[in-house]
C-alpha cells in the first residue's frame, strides 16, 4: 500500500515534468518563430534607426542566427538556472520584474478569492436548500446573469457608477481596502456564480443519498444534518474548483489589471505582449502556467484526500472533473 | 437532434436563448439594410452626441454612428466569435476522438498533448497565441481557437472513454464495427448531447474572450466595427459620453446570454451534467 503511493507520486512528478516540457516548448516557439525581427524591435525599443550593421551585430550577440533547436536548448538550460533572460524594454532582468508584480497580483488574488468561497458558498446552499421555489430560481437567475457579463464591461460599469458619478471609490491602481473593491466584484462575481451551481449541483446529488434521509429520520434538524452529513460530502468537487480558480487568480487577472491599471502580473503579460517584449512575456507565460499547473495538481490531491474512494479507482466517472 | 426539438418545446430558457441567438444573428447579417449610416464615415461636426432621432444610439468621438457601428460589430464578433467555436470544435472532437479510441500511443500521445495544452489558462493562451501573430481579427480567431481545442479534446475523451466501456458498443466492436461507423453509430449518438451544450457554453466564452482581446487591443484594428474595440474607444468617455459603453457593452452582454440560456435549457432537456466554461 506505501509502495503504491509512493509510486503513485513518482508516476505524478514525471508526467508533472513532461507537462512543464510542453510548457515550455510552446513558450519559447510562440515568438521565437513569430513574425518581426527580435534585433529590429530591441533597436527601436532603445529609440535607434535599426540599420543593416547594428541589426546584424545584434542578432548575433543574441545568437539569433543559431538554428531553432539550439536557441531552445541554450533557452531552457538558462531558464532551469532561474536566468530569464532581460526585458528588451527595460533591460532589467525579467525574473526581478515579475517579482515586483507578484505583490500586487497576490492581494487581488487571495481578496478575489475570498469573495468566490463566501458567495459560491451561499449561493449554492441557498440553491441547493430551497431547490425548485423561489430563491433557488432567483440564484440560478443571478447566475446566469453574472455569467453573462462581460468583466471588462462591468468594470467600467463600475468605474462609471462607483468612482466618476458618485466619487464612492478610488479610480485606478493599487492602495488601500478601498482600491480592492472594484476589482475584487469584477473578477469575482462570474466565478462565484458558477462554482454556486457546481456546489448546488453536489449539494442535491449528496442530498438524494440514503444516510440522509436516514439523518432525517432519526429526527436531526435541517440545519444539523446540512452541516454534518451533507455539506463535507459535498465538498470534494467544489473544492477542486476554487483550486483551479485559485490558479487562474493567482496567475494574473490579465482583463481587470488592465482595466483598473493594477500593477501586477496580468498587466505585465499583456504591456508585454504589445510591446513584443519576449523575453518578459516568455518569462510572465512560464510563471503563470506554472502557477496554475500546481494549482490544479494541488486541486486534484486534496480532492482526492476528501474523497478517497477517488483513489482507489482511477477510473473518469464520477469524479468532478469529467469535463 | 431530437433532443433540440425537445429541448425548445420543454425550456422557456432555450426558446429564449434561441430567440435571442436568432435576433442577433439576424441584426448582423441585415446590418447594411437596418443601419441608418455609414458605421465607418466620419464628421467631425457630429462629435458626441447624445442618442437621438437620427443618431438612435448617439455617435462617437469621431461622429460616427453607434448604432451602425454595433450591428455591423455583430458580423465582426458574431462570425468571428462561430468561426473560432467551430473551429475549436472541430479540432478538439477528432482529438479527443483519437484519445479515446486509438491505438495505446496513439491515446497516450494524445493525452500529453491535451494536460500540456490545458497547462494553460484558456485566456491567457489565446492572448499570447494572437499576440504572437501580430493583432489582426484573423490571429485573434486563431488564437482563441487554439486555446481552445484542448478543453474539448479533453472533454470529447471523457465522454469517449465512457461510451466505448458501454456494453452495446463492446458487442459491436465484438462483432467487427470499426472506425468511422463505431463512431457515427455507436459514440456519436451518446455523446452528441453533452458536446452540444458544452458548445453552447463555450461559444458564450469565446465570445466573452473575443471582445476581451478586442478590448485590450489584440483584434479587428480600427476602423473596423468590433464590440471590444468598441468598448476600449469609450474609456475615455466614460462621464461625457457613457452611451459609447453602454451599447456594444449589451450588445457582448446579450450575446453571451442567448449562449448561457441556450446551454442552460439543453442541459435541463437532455439531462446532461454540468460542464465547466473553462
Amino acid at each position: 500500500m506505501r509502495l503504491g503511493g509512493a509510486v503513485s507520486i513518482l508516476k505524478r512528478l514525471a508526467y508533472l515534468a513532461v507537462v512543464l516540457w510542453g510548457v515550455s516548448l510552446i513558450a519559447f516557439g510562440l515568438f521565437a518563430l513569430a513574425p518581426g525581427d527580435p534585433a529590429e524591435i530591441i533597436l527601436r525599443d532603445r529609440q535607434e534607426a535599426p540599420s543593416r550593421e547594428s541589426v546584424a551585430e545584434l542578432r548575433r550577440e543574441l545568437g539569433l542566427d543559431d538554428a531553432v533547436p539550439l536557441r531552445y536548448a541554450r533557452w531552457l538550460g538558462k531558464t532551469l538556472k532561474g536566468d530569464l533572460g532581460r526585458s528588451w524594454q527595460t533591460g532589467e532582468p525579467v525574473a526581478g520584474e515579475l517579482l515586483a508584480r507578484l505583490g500586487a497580483t497576490l492581494e487581488l488574488a487571495l481578496a478575489a478569492f475570498g469573495f468566490v468561497v463566501i458567495c459560491s458558498t451561499a449561493l449554492g446552499v441557498v440553491g441547493a436548500v430551497y431547490q425548485g421555489r423561489a430563491p433557488d430560481r432567483l440564484a440560478r437567475a443571478w447566475s446566469i446573469l453574472s455569467l453573462s457579463l462581460p468583466n471588462f464591461w462591468l468594470g467600467l460599469l463600475l468605474i462609471m457608477l462607483l468612482a466618476l458619478h458618485w466619487g464612492l471609490l478610488p479610480l485606478m491602481g493599487r492602495g488601500g481596502l478601498n482600491h480592492l473593491i472594484m476589482p475584487v466584484l469584477t473578477l469575482g462575481l462570474s466565478i462565484a456564480a458558477m462554482q454556486g451551481r457546481v456546489l448546488r449541483a453536489s449539494l442535491l446529488e449528496v442530498l438524494g443519498q440514503d444516510y440522509v434521509r436516514f439523518a432525517h429520520a432519526k429526527g436531526l434538524s435541517r440545519w444539523a444534518v446540512l452541516k454534518r452529513h451533507v455539506l463535507k460530502n459535498a465538498l470534494p468537487p467544489v473544492v477542486t474548483m476554487w483550486g483551479i480558480s485559485l490558479g487562474h487568480l493567482l496567475g494574473g487577472a490579465v482583463i481587470v489589471e488592465s482595466i483598473f491599471s493594477w500593477p501586477g502580473l496580468g498587466k505585465l503579460a499583456v504591456d508585454a505582449i504589445l510591446a513584443r517584449d519576449i523575453p518578459l512575456v516568455q518569462g510572465a507565460v512560464l510563471f503563470m502556467a506554472l502557477v496554475f499547473v500546481l494549482a490544479t495538481q494541488l486541486a486534484d490531491l486534496a480532492h482526492q484526500w476528501l474523497d478517497p474512494r477517488l483513489a482507489r479507482g482511477q477510473g473518469n466517472q464520477g469524479n468532478g472533473r469529467r469535463d | 437532434m431530437a433532443g433540440v426539438t425537445k429541448a425548445f418545446r420543454q425550456s422557456a430558457m432555450a426558446r429564449t436563448g434561441g430567440l435571442l441567438l436568432a435576433l442577433l444573428l439576424a441584426a448582423g447579417l441585415a446590418a447594411p439594410w437596418l443601419a441608418p449610416h455609414d458605421p465607418l464615415r466620419t464628421d467631425l461636426s457630429q462629435r458626441l452626441h447624445p442618442p437621438s432621432l437620427d443618431f438612435p444610439l448617439g455617435s462617437d468621438q469621431l461622429g460616427r454612428c453607434v448604432l451602425s457601428r454595433v450591428l455591423f460589430g455583430a458580423r465582426v464578433s458574431l462570425f468571428a466569435s462561430l468561426a473560432a467555436s467551430l473551429l475549436a470544435l472541430g479540432a478538439g472532437l477528432l482529438a479527443g476522438l483519437a484519445a479515446g479510441l486509438g491505438r495505446p500511443w496513439l491515446q497516450a500521445l494524445f493525452k500529453a498533448a491535451l494536460d500540456i495544452a490545458l497547462a494553460f489558462p484558456g485566456f491567457l493562451l489565446a492572448l499570447v497565441l494572437a499576440g504572437a501573430l501580430g493583432p489582426s481579427l484573423t490571429s485573434l480567431v486563431i488564437g482563441i481557437a487554439g486555446a481552445s481545442w484542448p478543453w474539448w479534446g479533453r472533454l470529447a475523451r471523457g465522454l469517449t472513454l465512457g461510451a466505448k466501456e458501454k456494453e452495446f458498443v463492446l458487442g459491436g466492436r465484438v462483432s467487427g464495427v470499426r472506425g468511422l461507423r463505431l463512431i457515427r453509430r455507436y459514440i456519436m449518438p451518446q455523446i452528441a448531447p453533452p458536446i452540444l451544450v458544452a458548445a453552447s457554453l463555450k461559444t458564450a466564452w469565446i465570445i466573452l474572450a473575443m471582445a476581451g482581446l478586442g478590448y485590450l487591443g489584440l483584434g479587428a484594428q480600427p476602423p473596423t466595427p468590433e464590440w471590444g474595440a468598441m468598448l476600449q474607444e469609450s474609456r475615455m468617455y466614460l462621464v461625457r459620453a457613457p452611451w459609447l459603453m453602454l451599447a456594444p457593452g449589451a450588445a457582448v452582454t446579450l450575446s453571451v446570454l442567448g449562449f448561457n440560456l441556450l446551454a442552460e435549457g439543453l442541459r435541463d432537456a437532455m439531462q446532461v451534467k454540468r460542464a465547466r466554461s473553462w
